[in-house]
């Protein structure tokens, strides 16, 4: 099931977090398949390029901006 | 269904997994609902929009919502918008009609660093939806029952 997948991704996300932040800092990750398949400052081009590479697998991805800034969320 | 967990020291986020599927544009994808008791709406985020190809020309307009980064435009899928949850073993779906989608318009003021952030955000299920629902936080454990 696509969502067991997702769910999988997060946890290799979260447990890697400290190591992409090094490698993606202020930038937009796509996780699928516990691996980065694309990363960039632009969400747009971020995506497109993921699509490019794993197709429809994109809409069961992980889309994470990884900030250096600590910022409190108050939406 | 009941859905547990315990909110991350690190971000006090509550981060609820959901496939989706979207019946009018044969539209499916997964994203992570945050649970937001200060927003009146749920909501698909821009970034989950963006990411399954949902098209905003095609969607209907419906109005704007305010917050603290500014406003946005909120838009409404025609049709029933399918919530797949999944929690120990269990599956449950739960359909929604003309459920919402946002896309941001940012404040001059807000920086760059923050409106990706807020982009970021995969949807939020708000009051409309967790006032049918049983929600309670005891310390760090958080409880949903939908």
């Amino acid at each position: 099931m696509a969502l067991k997948d997702f769910k999988e991704d997060r946890e290799y996300l979260n447990a890697n977090h400290d190591k992409l932040m090094r490698e993606h800092k202020d930038e937009f990750i796509v996780v699928q398949n516990k691996r980065v398949v694309s990363c960039g400052k632009e969400l747009q081009e971020v995506l497109a390029e993921a699509r490019g590479r794993i197709g429809d697998a994109v809409n069961d991805s992980i889309v994470e901006y990884l900030s250096t800034r600590k910022t409190e969320m108050v939406v | 269904m009941r859905i547990t967990g315990t909110i991350p020291p690190e971000d006090n986020r509550i981060l609820v997994p959901v496939e989706f599927k979207i019946d009018a544009f044969k539209l499916k994808g997964s994203t992570e609902f945050f649970i937001d008791t200060g927003s009146t709406i749920s909501f698909i985020g821009e970034s989950t929009a963006r990411k399954v190809g949902l098209d905003y020309s095609k969607l209907l307009n419906v109005g704007t919502s305010a917050g603290i980064g500014g406003q946005a435009d909120l838009y409404e899928i025609d049709g029933f918008t399918r919530l797949l949850f999944e929690f120990d073993n269990q599956q449950k779906e739960i359909p929604r009609k003309n459920f919402l989608v946002m896309k941001h318009e940012f404040c001059e003021h807000v920086l760059p660093d923050n409106r990706k952030k807020i982009l970021g955000l995969g949807g939020i299920f708000g009051m409309d939806l967790l006032k049918g629902w049983k929600f309670s936080i005891i310390h760090s454990s958080y409880s949903l029952e939908i």
